[in-house]
């Protein structure tokens, strides 16, 4: 079986194997969490935690996980559950988060992005209709690509589940289309934003644990 | 896994997938700016340098000694707040003080007669709240830095989370995602109206949540206990709850282990007030309530040791609730009478 760190502890082929592990999967942790929220500066902060508690649970990589993208969205998926948890776990990582530059809200940006940003909200909004539990299997198999063995995996449960978890997803789409049509380009009013802001998870994020908004 | 029935399982596989691809289709990945993931990489390696550097090893210290500093908090509980007969670390923390379950007993009683209008679909819940927590940042040479960061703000929240709210800050106007079903993280006022009014049913359904995080083998060092002591906080001070909940979250708390009672305890607008608290790691976090009407006022996190956060004594957060209530619009303000 593959070890995805030195076998051994030793700190500095655990930073190295770190660091390409990041390397490899970060832009697809960053993709899944914009997905499921809409919101590219949680996406950045959802990335941030993911590898913190990948970090935490490294030992893990050191035999038991066969697939590191899926065991890394599975992560993420229990960060995106629970992001405010997972900041609280990692408050003091995250009070030394350097500043960034805010990205700009989906509609702040170039004119083009603006259909963009409608078709994610939409987006959003149609997997709000679907419970907690299929909508994580959704985004991990559908949009994020992972076979049902890996989401299974990844969410530590039978690939049967991640079937019947489908299937139930699928029936509820299946109505709202059927009810409403299939969601549109541009059928969401874009947020007119009034200027960029720094996403105010991050400043909670970095601070002495608080609610989340 | 060559056989013919893992390959047609994985062609069904296929096909469902491309069905449901049709159905919700992948939104456009909005794309990073060029070096953003790099900055990320980089803070995460600082901090796994931090984590090999023996000047760094408290955090990871707490980690493993988690049942052990629980047990000393249960200690620390006992000595500090003296209502307890065991001075001895115990495997458990104490019950909640009968002094604890009785005040909150009021103040749950206070909360159900409390007049709330209903809210109508399409309506926003509003919460404004002003006062402050506490940031560490490293400094070039390695040493923390700690600011005081002002939390002044307002949140309105649509009512069934359909539609994103609104969070106003002196930053600005901020849109807030929609919350759709809404969930114990992030309630919507429809969300916490279907959840249980009896105090065990929702105790129970608070720690299923919070084991989830923080139960055994989580690694977490808040633990179960002190999760849903602060999820219940949070739900209070930042929500609106028809008063049948807020007063059975109430009555939750009073079943959580080690709350106990604080005299006198002072909120982020200067109020002063009588407390319900629990002792976790080194900080007190407490309830403030007015002593004649029993309203929440708001909640504080005190340290009761020295250490990077700041000194004994200080607080690393305050947050008063200054101003709930229901409205049509979101950026519109309850008049002073919904105060509540």
């Amino acid at each position: 079986m593959e070890s995805f760190l030195p076998s051994q502890q030793n700190p500095t082929g655990d930073r190295r194997a770190f660091a390409a592990l990041f390397d490899e999967h970060a832009r697809t942790v960053h993709a899944h969490a914009a997905r499921a929220t809409g919101d590219g500066n949680t996406a950045d902060d959802v990335v941030s935690l993911t590898f913190l508690e990948a970090w935490r649970l490294r030992d893990r990589l050191r035999g038991d996980v066969v697939n590191p993208r899926a065991w890394l969205l599975g992560i993420a998926t229990n960060v995106l559950r629970n992001t405010a948890r997972a900041a609280r776990r990692h408050r003091a990582a995250m009070s030394r988060l350097p500043p960034r530059e805010p990205v700009p809200d989906f509609a702040d940006e170039v004119v083009g992005r603006i259909a963009d940003a409608a078709t994610a909200a939409a987006a959003v909004a149609a997997l709000g209709r679907l419970r907690r539990s299929e909508r994580e299997v959704f985004t991990l198999v559908v949009w994020s690509g992972l076979g049902y063995a890996e989401a299974a995996q990844a969410l530590g449960i039978p690939v049967g589940t991640v079937r019947s978890r489908l299937s139930r997803a699928r029936d509820r789409l299946r109505r709202t289309v059927a009810a409403q049509g299939p969601p549109e380009r541009g059928a969401r009013e874009p947020d007119r934003g009034r200027g960029h802001h720094v996403h105010d998870s991050r400043s909670s994020m970095r601070s002495h644990p608080g609610r989340q908004p | 896994m060559t056989t013919a029935s893992a390959d047609s399982h994985e062609q069904d596989e296929h096909r469902e997938r491309r069905e449901l691809g049709r159905l919700l289709p992948p939104p456009p990945h909005p794309g990073l700016p060029p070096g953003r993931l790099g900055t990320t990489r980089e803070f995460l390696l600082n901090e796994i340098d931090r984590s090999h550097r023996p000047s760094a090893p408290a955090a990871r210290r707490r980690v493993r000694l988690v049942l052990t500093a629980v047990a000393a908090t249960a200690a620390a509980v006992a000595v500090v707040v003296a209502t307890q007969g065991s001075g001895a670390p115990g495997e458990r923390t104490p019950p909640a003080t009968a002094a604890s379950v009785q005040l909150l007993d009021r103040v749950a009683q206070a909360a159900y007669a409390r007049p709330q209008a209903q809210p109508r679909a399409g309506q926003y819940t509003y919460v404004r709240t002003v006062g402050h927590s506490t940031s560490l940042s490293e400094r070039s040479d390695g040493s923390m830095q700690r600011d005081t960061i002002t939390q002044n703000r307002e949140d309105w929240t649509p009512v069934d989370g359909d539609r994103p709210g609104l969070q106003r800050s002196s930053g600005g106007d901020r849109q807030t995602p929609a919350l759709h079903g809404g969930t114990l993280n992030s309630p919507t006022y429809a969300f916490l109206a279907g959840l249980p009014t009896d105090p065990q049913a929702l105790l129970k359904r608070i720690y299923a949540d919070a084991d989830l995080n923080h139960g055994p083998g989580s690694g977490s060092t808040t633990g179960p206990d002190q999760e849903a002591f602060t999820t219940i906080g949070d739900l209070l001070r930042s929500s609106v709850a028809p008063p049948r909940v807020s007063a059975a979250l109430y009555r939750a708390a009073g079943r959580i282990p080690g709350v106990v009672t604080v005299d006198d305890a002072v909120d982020a607008a200067g109020r002063h007030g009588v407390a319900v608290a629990r002792v976790h790691g080194g900080e007190r976090s407490e309830w403030i309530f007015d002593r004649r009407s029993l309203r929440l006022l708001g909640e504080r996190t005190v340290l009761l040791e020295d250490g990077p956060w700041g000194r004994a004594g200080d607080e690393v957060t305050s947050i008063a609730v200054v101003g709930r209530g229901i409205v049509d619009a979101a950026g519109q303000t309850p008049g002073a009478r919904s105060n509540s």
